[in-house]
């Protein structure tokens, strides 16, 4: 306890008394996999985050990042939680250098206001990235999860986007990496370490993200399939073409009710091909009737064009799939499978038979350009009677992704679950690697500590 | 470990024949396209991966350094064996082993040449978009480790950006799969760590490389200046009207007259400056997106923008783009070339920066360089038997990456740090900037043995 | 050759490589052996290393000068042009002067000391080539005063394989009618042989001696079919006659309307550039000019054609000092043509077809390679 009471005043002499947070009713509510942390802090700017870290890390307490907690599910439980950091405070845009197409902004401000900001600029200008919680989701939260939407199949992921970073490591150390410039290849790339690090290798303070102007036009083509078999073969052509689709979703049909789509689909329609389409307007029309065409050959049903609201409106819900099931207090689990892009109908398909046989209902969404599918289970209430099935199924969907040079991590789950699987997948050889690098930068284990894979 | 034993040893791994260890080919391994000279013990060309880990096992057991070697192209002493050992050659893993149109991946051994993929990808319709000037020759290797960038990744990324997956031989001589042909593999990101390491960090063996269909139309044009500045300013422009095209490279007078001299590339003697931009994706408004580019070119005093029309001219003008390294040799004899990288925003103004150098040191100074993701590469030149100019060359190289840092740009935009550019690595990280990086070092490589002295200066802690 | 001569006449040429390494992607013996010695960029290295002091003449230096087709496609590619052949050949002579040196070499240098020529034959016998042909002239096709004269080459006058050349040839002027004569045992090799050995200066008597023969016949014209000959010549030789390769010639004779083609087989031809004559000569359209008037060839071209031509691998005395190497570089080559989908590759020179067609019967391949002169004259008969 008096390691709590210093701690806290601690924090207190850092960020102050007005920004964090000890009552433990609230920090109940903070609970991560049943974890109740001591205190939640918020720092006003990366020199408090520093402090913060410094005292955690000559203390040995363990820290968990945070933005505004739209993922923060996702992994095995902490092993424990002392300090809760909040990015809410970081939310500046510290330049915004649109006639370079670079933006720099720290971790806690959400994507949608910066790219509230970026519209206004000049001509118009947006970060090409599209995950989900379009609402809520901070630049931070997105980067240290490597989150990324549909229109990744144009526009790449964090990866691809981000250039430059300023991180707390987990010594206190504040560490730049990158930079404004759009190619930079000046030392190590550790951006590409912290992204998708999911707050175990220090937090991320700032980053440099390459923008792109908004596009002239931007419409939504629907293509409606009878057959997964004929929807496939006609993604595997649109991938195969020299069409430059931003996004190619494929939606089953539970995933498609879930969805709601702003048009009405017919009854026969059994998988929905949803295909953005970004550029000059010349261009658009001309992919819309090739879409078409080629529709045809498959046998498509007749596809449904999106424009302007509808089209907005429709990837949003896309996007936004599980913040909507939990807004509407829904119990799912999720699953993350990747692939060869070639398997994904194969893939799809035997997930649907794999969990049509647990009799559990599945929305399934492929982001058919890329080989990755997300799976949602709704099971009910009676979730414990169900829970060997469940591992059982996890089991089998995961040697499915595999087999197909893939993996399957579990993205959301109830923590009893979680406890008794492996929420990353099965672990490779590489994951050695992982681990002394974990070892290394973070050679006390303070930083959400034992939540990656393998328990790093 | 004596010399003799080492070769013995080696020898049982890979054949007496695949052991170098002449005098003449010390000196032969001894040099890259930089500056920079030192001696390895001896020179290893294995045949697989095998082979390579079990080089990399015995290197690991007796504590001698390994450099990995491509075509040794690089321009920061990125093969020079600094502390000696063993250069591993890969000239002999040279196989391109699966082309995989259905799920646009190739995989490749490291000494496969860049341009060699390319050409067998065209029979598919395919292309992998980096396009290093020195690509005929790259090795794929060399690219992994230099996160190569070209005249086309500036719509399409850096290497970084289309290497997926690769086998991986650790310093312990362990061999490991980091991603893969699928993408968003759980975990850390080793492959976008590697990528980039200049051989310090793991040694790759194979690679998997996205490949993509070639874009429906493409469109080549060449804009001529009578000033430097107006050109810069033009790219400038271009890049704050929103507009990415996929190449915008730019050439000087100086680079002009030696290209011209060495093929008939089509650049106007005259001329202080000529753009070359192209523009490539769907055919569909195409036309208009040019329009808008002439327009903006000919706002910033453009004297002239002419398109090439046919197949063959757009060759002859990416020839002479991409020998202008080589050509600059007929003025004088070497080259020093500066990788410094800038926000678009400041190009003209230090472009002015970078020729008041040369003024100072009283050296020629020769532009040709990605102008449209802001990297330079100023050429100064000289002749590399005068030890005097030698010197002034390395002050005035570092002159010019301190006015990069100073205009919020960094030292190297795709060359790499290697050997050369260590100390200007403090223009742009602090002390603890490097040493977060050492820790990445340490987890890969704990025993410094993979290209010892390169990336990271020492630091005091 | 003395390194003090050395660095006068290549520092400054070899000063201009800056190890760009463009040069490897072109090298046939790169491709072939993967070791940096083998590259351009090596050798001049290894020059440079020498004219600077920072290493001596050692075997390994022999090795790698040593093996070096000749072929320039190095220079043709590089953006300074740096001359690494002319530095090669320089080294070489340094490393004769050491007594550092291939020892076949010896075997021909023997013989074109004793012969004049490059085989075991006396000289007397450069006509041995017409004992297997019909019809021939009691004069041997020599006479004291002609317009032309043609140059037969060591290879073509002695080695069987390359008889048909000469046979052809002379078959073609003489139903061209053109005044020609052979020099028969006053033909001396050309010394080529010679300065790819390194022994540049013991080539002065038979450049003089076959000055003076040609002068005494007092001809406008002298026809090569040996690429190599013809460059020597060229590079070498100073007489009135105008040097021709046999391509240039039959292509005037076509010209004047004295070659005339009958119909011919319906067939895809590719055609490879010999080093010597294309790169080296900058003849690339007379023989392609022929086949295309030749009435059923159509002409296919290489991947890599004119001033890009891949070497056979016979090139700069290649074959004799390290055949396994040469037909390694042959091996490249016949790929490259098999690419092609013809039937025929056509060349003009003896030394390609030797390297080319050697490789194809050793490794039971089936092609057909031919030397331009007997299609030409096929298809003046058909
Ligand atoms: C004329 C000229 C033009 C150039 N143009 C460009 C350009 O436009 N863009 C550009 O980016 N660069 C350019 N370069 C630089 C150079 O060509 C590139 O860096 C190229 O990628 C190096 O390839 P390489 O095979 O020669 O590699 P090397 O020089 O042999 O090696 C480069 C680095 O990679 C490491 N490495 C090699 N193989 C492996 C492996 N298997 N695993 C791990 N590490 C390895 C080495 O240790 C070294 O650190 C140019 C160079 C020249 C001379």
């Amino acid at each position: 306890m008096i390691r709590t009471e210093k701690l806290i005043s601690k924090m207190k002499e850092i960020v102050g008394e007005a920004h964090l947070i000890r009552d433990s009713d609230r920090l109940k509510t903070l609970r991560i996999d049943g974890k109740r942390p001591k205190v939640l802090v918020y720092p006003g700017d990366t020199e408090e985050v520093s402090r913060i870290v410094a005292y955690a890390f000559d203390h040995t307490l363990a820290i968990i990042p945070m933005g505004n907690g739209t993922k923060i599910e996702v992994g095995n439980p902490p092993e424990k939680v002392d300090i809760l950091l909040s990015t809410q405070r970081l939310n500046r845009i510290t330049d915004c250098d649109c006639d370079n197409l670079t933006l720099t902004a720290e971790s806690g401000i959400t994507l949608k206001e910066v790219q509230k900001r970026l519209a206004q600029e000049g001509r118009g200008y947006f970060i090409p990235l599209d995950p989900p919680f379009t609402e809520k989701a901070t630049l931070g939260g997105i980067i240290a999860t490597n989150s990324s939407g549909p229109r990744r199949y144009m526009y790449g992921t964090a990866r691809d986007l981000v250039i430059g970073m300023k991180a707390v490591f987990p010594n206190g150390d504040i560490v730049v990496s990158g930079g404004k410039t759009v190619k930079n290849v000046s030392g190590y790339d550790l951006s590409k370490l912290l992204i998708g690090s999911y707050g175990t290798l220090g937090v991320i303070c700032e980053m440099t993200f390459k923008l792109l102007p908004i596009p002239e036009k931007e419409v939504t083509v629907l293509i409606p399939f009878i057959r997964l078999e004929d929807g496939d073969a006609f993604v595997q052509e649109i991938i195969d073409s020299q069409l430059l689709p931003s996004s190619i979703d494929t939606l089953n049909r539970p995933a498609m009710e879930r969805l709601k789509p702003p048009v009405s689909l017919t009854e026969e329609t059994r998988y929905l091909v949803a295909i953005g389409l970004d550029g000059v307007m010349e261009g658009i029309e001309r992919e819309i009737s090739e879409l078409r065409e080629r529709g045809k050959k498959y046998q498509s049903l007749d596809p449904l064009i999106l424009y302007s609201q509808e089209h907005q409106s429709f990837w949003s819900a896309l996007r936004d799939f599980s913040e909507t099931l939990k807004r509407q207090r829904i119990l799912f689990l999720s699953f993350k499978s990747n692939f060869l892009i070639s398997k994904g109908g194969e893939v799809m398909k035997r997930y649907e038979k794999i969990m049509s046989q647990t009799g559990i209902e599945s929305a399934l969404i492929w982001r058919s350009g890329n080989g990755i599918l997300y799976s949602y289970l709704f099971p009910g209430r009676s979730l414990k009677s169900k829970m060997e099935s469940m591992i059982e199924l996890i089991r089998q969907l995961t040697s499915e992704a595999i087999k197909n040079e893939g993996n399957m991590m579990v993205e959301s789950a109830p923590t009893i679950l979680k406890k008794k699987i492996s929420v990353w997948g099965e672990m490779r050889p590489e994951y050695q690697v992982m681990r002394r690098l974990k070892e290394e930068i973070d050679p006390r284990g303070i930083f959400s500590p034992g939540r990656f894979i393998g328990g790093i | 470990m004596n010399r003799d034993q080492m070769i013995e040893e080696l020898s049982k791994i890979v054949g007496k024949e695949n052991v170098l260890f002449s005098e003449t080919d010390l000196l032969l391994y001894g040099y890259d396209a930089s500056l920079f000279k030192a001696k390895p013990d001896c020179i290893v060309l294995p045949n697989s991966t095998e082979e390579v880990s079990q080089i990399v096992k015995f290197a690991h057991r007796e504590k001698i350094p390994i450099v990995a070697r491509g075509s040794g192209t690089n321009l920061s002493g990125g093969t020079i064996p600094a502390r000696g050992g063993i250069v591993i050659h890969f000239s002999r893993m040279n196989r391109v082993l699966e082309i995989d149109i259905k799920n646009q991946r190739a995989v490749v051994e490291p000494g496969v040449f860049t341009l060699t993929l390319k050409n067998q990808l065209a029979r598919y319709g395919y292309v992998y978009q980096p396009d290093p000037a020195s690509e005929r020759v790259s090795t794929f290797g060399g690219n992994f480790g230099e996160n190569s960038g070209g005249p086309h990744c500036l719509k399409y990324g850096v290497t970084t950006n289309h290497v997926l997956g690769a086998e991986i031989v650790l310093p312990d001589g362990e061999i490991i799969w980091v991603g893969g042909k699928a993408l968003d593999h759980p975990g850390y990101d080793l492959t976008g760590l590697l990528v980039g390491s200049e051989g310090t960090l793991g040694i790759a063996t194979k690679l998997v490389l996205r490949i993509v269909p070639k874009p429906e139309a493409v469109k080549t044009m060449l804009a001529i200046y009578n000033s430097l500045e107006d050109a810069g300013r033009t790219v400038s422009a271009i890049i704050a009207e929103g507009i990415v095209p996929a190449t915008l490279e730019m050439l000087d007078r100086l680079t002009i007259k030696a290209v011209e001299e060495s093929i008939h590339a089509g650049f106007p003697l005259d001329a202080e400056a000529v753009l070359l931009i192209e523009i490539d994706g769907l055919k569909d408004g195409m036309e208009r997106l040019a329009e808008r580019i002439i327009e903006i070119c000919k706002e910033n005093r453009a004297r002239e923008v002419k398109a090439a029309r046919t197949e063959e001219e757009r060759a002859q003008l990416w020839a002479g783009r991409k020998g202008a390294f080589g050509a600059v040799a007929r003025l004088r004899p070497n080259y020093l070339v500066c990788d410094g990288t800038v926000p678009r925003t400041k190009l003209p103004e230090v472009l002015t920066r970078v020729m008041e150098v040369g003024k100072k040191y009283n050296l020629p100074i020769a532009n040709v360089f990605h102008a449209g993701d802001g990297n330079l590469h100023p050429l100064i030149l000289f002749d590399e038997r005068n030890e005097e100019e030698l010197k002034k060359v390395h002050l005035a190289g570092s002159e010019i990456l301190k006015i990069c840092a100073e205009a919020g740009g960094t030292i190297s935009g795709e060359h790499g740090i290697g050997t050369e550019k260590k100390k200007e690595m403090f223009f742009v990280f602090t002390p603890k900037d490097i040493s977060a990086m050492r820790k990445v070092k340490r987890a890969f490589d704990p025993e410094d043995l993979f290209n010892p002295g390169k990336v990271l200066p020492e630091v005091q802690t | 050759m003395k390194k003090e001569e050395l660095k006068a006449q290549l520092y400054d040429e070899i000063a201009k490589c800056n190890r760009c390494g463009f040069c490897l992607a072109v090298c046939p013996v790169y491709a072939a052996v993967g070791k940096e010695w083998a590259t351009p960029r090596g050798k001049n290295a290894l020059i440079r290393a020498i004219i600077e002091g920072k290493i001596d003449w050692t075997p390994e230096i022999e090795e790698s000068l040593y093996r070096c087709t000749g072929c320039r496609l190095c220079t043709q590619t590089c953006f300074p042009a740096v001359e690494t052949n002319q530095g090669v050949l320089a080294g070489r002579e340094c490393l004769v002067e050491k007594r550092l040196y291939p020892q076949v070499i010896d075997r021909v240098v023997e013989a074109i000391e004793n012969n004049f020529n490059i085989s075991n034959e006396p000289n007397i016998n450069r006509t041995m080539w017409m004992e297997t042909m019909e019809g021939v002239p009691e004069n041997r096709f020599q006479k004291e005063k002609a317009e032309v004269i043609y140059f037969t080459g060591c290879v073509a006058s002695f080695y069987p394989m390359a008889h048909k050349i000469p046979q052809n040839l002379v078959r073609i002027f003489h139903r061209a009618h053109v005044d020609f004569t052979l020099l028969g045992g006053e033909e001396w090799c050309c010394g080529f042989p010679l300065i790819q050995a390194g022994m540049k200066e013991k080539m002065k008597t038979l450049k003089e001696h076959n000055e003076k023969m040609v002068q005494k016949v007092g001809a406008k014209t002298i026809v090569f079919a040996c690429p190599s000959c013809y460059h020597t010549w060229r590079e070498m030789y100073q007489t009135d006659a105008e040097p021709l390769h046999s391509t240039q010639f039959i292509e005037r004779l076509i010209a004047e309307g004295k070659i005339i083609f009958q119909d011919g087989r319906e067939r895809i031809v590719t055609y490879h550039d010999p080093c010597d004559l294309g790169r080296n000569s900058k003849v690339f359209d007379p023989p392609r000019n022929i086949l295309k008037k030749i009435p059923g060839v159509k002409l296919v071209e290489l991947e890599n054609n004119r001033q890009l031509s891949m070497c056979c691998g016979g090139g700069g005395d290649l074959e004799m000092i390290d055949p396994d190497l040469s037909s390694a570089i042959a091996k490249r080559k016949i790929e490259e043509i098999q690419k092609t989908g013809a039937e025929e590759v056509v060349t003009a020179c003896q030394q390609c077809i030797r390297t080319i067609s050697g490789y194809a019967r050793k490794n039971k391949i089936k092609l057909k390679v031919r030397d331009i002169t007997e299609v030409v004259l096929e298809a003046m008969s058909a």
